[in-house]
């Protein structure tokens, strides 16, 4: 076939799965459509050299490799972090070290977040919970309020975080790794 | 732990990663897929699909200048090529070229100064000795034409089944609509098949049906050929009506039996079909009457 044809009937079928694929990856909408198009550019100037007989996986493999060359040049954001610590944890290949330094990170992500989107009422709660390992019944105590109304805080505050974190952070995992010791 | 992660990627995309480190970047991407909610809420839309193919075209098609459509329409010496498949061969380098177009026109803009939009999906091949030693072009497809007039080389453009030969003019070839056609915007072309040949001048236009070319006016009258069966000499009326039937793709009918008997002498050659009726009648003291396609004569 020839390379034109190639390009342009491979593109009008493939080109949405190649883009949602590259964006899975690269979480962000501008650099998935540059390795989409450098991937069909790529392969139309080396198209004599090339022998491609599945196309869709043939396309899938090179925005997947393509993705990740673009990814391994740019910072990660906090859903892409969360992916590597899984992947290196699930592997064992995360030393107790880099375990805590990502725990450290995450921790920073949320407490900023949750300064800056909380109401002040609900952030004291959340504060005293999470980074000052009160109790409930110390939170109670200590702010004049009951156990249920402690609880009812936190779990607007989770909530709030869950929709406000940067591309829709698992809060649950985060706040198991995060607060490793709290007993929630 | 991204650092040492993107180390791990590096062996990856390099080919030098060990099977366990090529198991962290697939549970990466699957963690990716498998948390990533918000790409189900990615608008994949027509408007981005336009927007990364444009973007690849741009680097893919550096050589092909784009012009819209309206700014050549402007032009009094736009020529149509509609319905043909011409082959061009024009010599605008030592190499011969080739342009095909898929989604979008092209404009080209030949070494003589003349001017071709290729319509989507056509192609166009310029001959290596253009405008040294021929202007022939070839055509798959459908082009707009506008010829730098040039006496001493005839500009000719070779469909897959029709014959475009021009000294200076402008026309439109189109051999993708179900009729091959030639519209003539400004002066004189020949258009030709194996078997036939048609000159048009200013605003006429030639369409190919299965049984041969038919050329149409501005008005967009069918124009009779200049074959020689029109050129009659005390010709038979059932002569005279099935060489007329043929010609314009139309049926005549008559309930006269004198009618019938009439011997008819006259020249029908590149004229309209109502101008011969209106003379054929004339001429017998008769009068004609026409519903869709059928000629009844009174």
């Amino acid at each position: 076939m020839d390379k034109n044809k190639w390009i342009e009937v491979n593109y009008d079928l493939y080109w949405s799965d190649l883009y949602r694929y590259a964006y899975t990856i690269l979480k962000d909408r501008d650099s998935a459509s540059d390795a989409v198009q450098e991937v069909f550019v790529s392969i139309y100037n080396n198209y004599d050299h090339l022998h491609i007989q599945q196309s869709k996986s043939y396309l899938l493999r090179a925005v997947k490799y393509k993705s990740l060359s673009m990814l391994s040049e740019s910072s990660f954001d906090t859903v892409q972090l969360e992916s590597v610590y899984k992947a290196l944890s699930d592997n064992e290949m995360l030393s107790d070290k880099e375990a805590e330094l990502f725990r450290k990170q995450l921790v920073d992500i949320v407490y900023k977040k949750a300064k800056e989107i909380l109401p002040d009422r609900c952030f004291q709660v959340f504060s005293l919970r999470y980074y000052q390992n009160y109790s409930y019944r110390e939170i109670a105590k200590d702010l004049g309020i009951s156990e249920s109304t402690v609880e009812n805080q936190l779990a607007k505050a989770l909530k709030i975080l869950r929709t406000n974190l940067p591309y829709s952070v698992d809060l649950q995992v985060l706040v198991v790794l995060a607060f490793p010791l709290v007993n929630c | 732990m991204e650092k040492k992660f993107k180390e791990i990627l590096k062996h990856y995309l390099t080919g030098k990663s060990t099977p366990l480190q090529d198991k962290v970047i697939e549970d990466f991407i699957y963690n990716m897929q498998t948390t990533n909610k918000s790409s189900n809420d990615l608008i994949t839309d027509q408007k981005l699909k336009q927007k990364i193919r444009l973007s690849i075209l741009k680097k893919i098609q550096p050589r092909v200048r784009k012009k819209r459509k309206y700014v050549f329409l402007k032009s009094a010496f736009v020529v149509l090529l509609i319905g043909l498949s011409i082959s061009a061969i024009v010599n605008y380098s030592q190499q011969p070229l080739n342009y095909t177009t898929y989604l979008e026109s092209k404009t080209i803009t030949l070494s003589d100064g003349s001017f071709v939009e290729l319509y989507p999906h056509s192609s166009l091949e310029v001959n290596k000795q253009y405008n040294k030693q021929n202007r022939s072009l070839s055509l798959k497809g459908k082009a707009f034409f506008k010829v730098t007039p040039n006496k001493e080389l005839a500009f000719l453009v070779k469909g897959q089944r029709l014959t475009t030969k021009v000294l200076g003019t402008s026309f439109l070839l189109d051999e993708q609509s179900q009729q091959n056609s030639v519209k003539v915007t400004t002066g004189k072309v020949e258009v030709a098949t194996q078997n036939q040949r048609v000159v048009l001048t200013k605003d006429q236009s030639v369409y190919l049906y299965s049984d041969g070319l038919f050329k149409y006016s501005a008005d967009n009258q069918i124009i009779s050929s200049t074959s020689d069966a029109l050129l009659m000499n005390k010709a038979s009326y059932q002569l005279w009506s099935t060489t007329l039937e043929k010609e314009f793709k139309v049926k005549i009918q008559t309930n006269k039996a004198f009618v019938k008997q009439l011997r008819i002498t006259a020249d029908y050659r590149d004229s309209k079909l109502i101008d011969i009726l209106d003379s054929f009648c004339f001429i017998h003291n008769l009068s004609y009457s026409i519903k869709n396609n059928i000629i009844t004569i009174n």
